[in-house]
């Protein structure tokens, strides 16, 4: 299954995911300019020293300063255009580490502001920059390959095989995240006892919908809720590898962040989580899934073309 | 013979067995961190911590949901002729939970920073008072509970809600009008942190938002804390 795996392509689904998540970024350090210097200025709500002293050791050179009225400002400006070139797919992998570079000084400003979106990018935007991200939606520039070594067989080798070991630990990360939250649910009285979705829909800083406390006095509802979502943590990581289970998987755990995105209001955490959703789709079921929307929006019949196409 | 002049497919095995033992290596290592406690992730804790320190992986999303909710409340005080002047406890979380807007801005996510500061010191609190329970009343007891107070005060999570109290003191700035040239170094800061237990699942059925449902838990002994507010 993992050789089967390895050989097939998910050059589209990386491609989404890298725009998405480019939009996300870009929307994140939008809505955070306005409160730029209050977030993570120097004199910000949180304590300088704690930045200071998360830095030392690893990059001890490269510590943002943030003490100018506009450093905050331009490195969230250069998150957005360094966000902007990684959604056309300029300079790549280059430019998605120096992203993630951007991201992890922010958050090392100001670890306390971080969610679970925050916590998927940072790990998702490593692999994302090494994996084959770029074949789609890009913007082609001819500087590749301008090093003669980088074009030895040796080398495209070890490029080819890093890249889909990114690939597949992207997708190993993305079930684990599931696995693991599951693992932790099922172990704790509330989801045991399938009353945890009353407590997490009541919380006031989630309540995001006035349907929450109607809902929540319905027992049927909580049960069902509760147990739902501990059985999709727990099943997605295993059975998302397998392609029969695989759409319906996806089609679950999008129904599941649409009702987190509804009734919590983690809008970022559900949309990249359901970004992630399309790497696990390959090039081909893309391509046949697309031939048969295409196929029942002219109402004619499946077409073939396509698939021979793309096995050619 | 140099590796360079090894046949190309065995080089490609050498790269490829290597490029496979770095990501089983990381991906092992990422499963002791994410698995639920245990011997051995406790043991390499420290390393752990380093090693995913640019890589939160922290995934422990609403397991448990916290059954209560989150109240910060921040208090001024000042001592003018010997007499202490208190403001009123500010809800400081609030105003953030009842904004319309929070989903265009970065308004909620100050709200995070205080709710996630509140709960790790919340978290660290009911930790260590596990420890006071087996303790019998006494000295002992006492200089226990005193160094809690010491460690909870040395955390990241209480200083930044100190550092957030002289910010807050700024905006509300209770006593700008009085004019009586009393220092910024003279006045007092109390933070005090409430869980306002839901009514359990059982109890459902009662109108959740009638306060004779919900259990405050109060806690002056224990979450008050008073610090002079550095604001120069």
């Amino acid at each position: 299954m993992l050789i089967k795996f390895l050989q097939e392509q998910r050059t589209i689904g990386l491609s989404i995911f890298r725009v998405l998540l480019s939009v996300l970024i870009i929307r994140n350090a939008l809505s955070y300019l306005p409160l730029a210097n209050t977030i993570f200025g120097k004199e910000g709500i949180a304590p300088f020293v704690i930045y200071e002293r998360s830095f030392h050791g690893m990059f001890p050179g490269v510590l943002y300063p943030f003490e100018g009225v506009w450093d905050a400002k331009m490195l969230l400006l250069l998150t957005i255009g360094l966000a902007f070139l990684f959604l056309l797919g300029i300079g790549r992998g280059f430019t998605g580490m120096l992203l993630w570079l951007c991201l992890v000084i922010f958050f090392k400003r100001n670890i306390f502001i971080m969610d679970g979106s925050d916590n998927v990018m940072m790990v998702a935007l490593p692999f994302l920059s090494i994996a084959e991200s770029y074949n789609y939606q890009t913007i082609k520039f001819n500087i590749r390959y301008k090093f003669g070594f980088w074009k030895k067989p040796v080398f495209q080798f070890i490029r080819e095989q890093i890249r889909t070991l990114a690939l597949l630990g992207f997708l190993l990360q993305i079930a684990l995240i599931y696995l693991s939250t599951g693992i932790e649910k099922v172990l704790l009285r509330e989801w045991q006892s399938g009353t945890a979705l009353y407590y997490a829909l009541r919380l006031e800083e989630f309540i995001d919908s006035s349907w929450n406390i109607p809902l929540t006095q319905s027992a049927l509802f909580v049960y069902i809720g509760t147990y739902a979502s501990l059985l999709f943590d727990l099943s997605f990581g295993i059975l998302v590898w397998f392609r029969k289970l695989r759409l319906w998987m996806v089609l679950w755990g999008i129904s599941f962040h649409v009702g987190i995105w509804f009734f919590m209001g983690l809008d970022a955490f559900s949309f990249i989580m359901i970004s992630t959703y399309f790497v696990f789709f390959t090039n081909n079921e893309y391509i046949i899934g697309w031939s048969f929307i295409k196929a029942k929006w002219t109402g004619k019949k499946t077409n073939n073309e396509a698939k021979e196409k793309y096995a050619a | 013979m140099g590796t360079s002049q090894l046949p190309l497919n065995i080089r490609k095995k050498i790269i490829s067995i290597v490029l496979w033992v770095i990501f089983v290596i990381h991906f092992s290592i990422v499963c002791v961190f994410i698995a639920p406690e245990n011997p051995v992730s406790k043991k390499v804790q420290p390393f752990l911590l380093s090693y995913f320190q640019y890589c939160e992986q922290t995934w422990k999303m609403f397991a448990p949901p916290p059954d209560y909710n989150t109240k910060l409340y921040f208090q001024y005080s000042r001592i003018i002729n010997g007499n202490r002047e208190e403001t009123i406890f500010y809800d400081v979380i609030k105003p953030f939970n009842e904004s319309k807007v929070k989903h265009s801005t970065a308004l909620p996510r100050i709200s995070h920073f205080l709710f996630n500061c509140c709960h790790k010191l919340n978290q660290i609190l009911k930790e260590k008072k596990q420890q006071l329970i087996l303790l019998e009343d006494g000295d002992e007891k006492v200089s226990h509970q005193e160094e809690i107070w010491e460690q909870l005060e040395r955390t990241t999570y209480h200083y930044a809600l100190m550092h957030y109290g002289e910010k807050f003191y700024h905006q509300v700035d209770p006593w700008k009008s009085s004019g009586d040239g009393i220092g910024r170094d003279s006045i007092y800061f109390r933070y005090r942190i409430v869980q306002v237990q839901f009514p359990s699942f059982e109890r459902r059925g009662l109108d959740f938002y009638d306060s004779k449902n919900c259990y405050m838990a109060f806690s002056d002994s224990d979450y008050h804390i008073i610090n002079t507010l550095n604001a120069n």
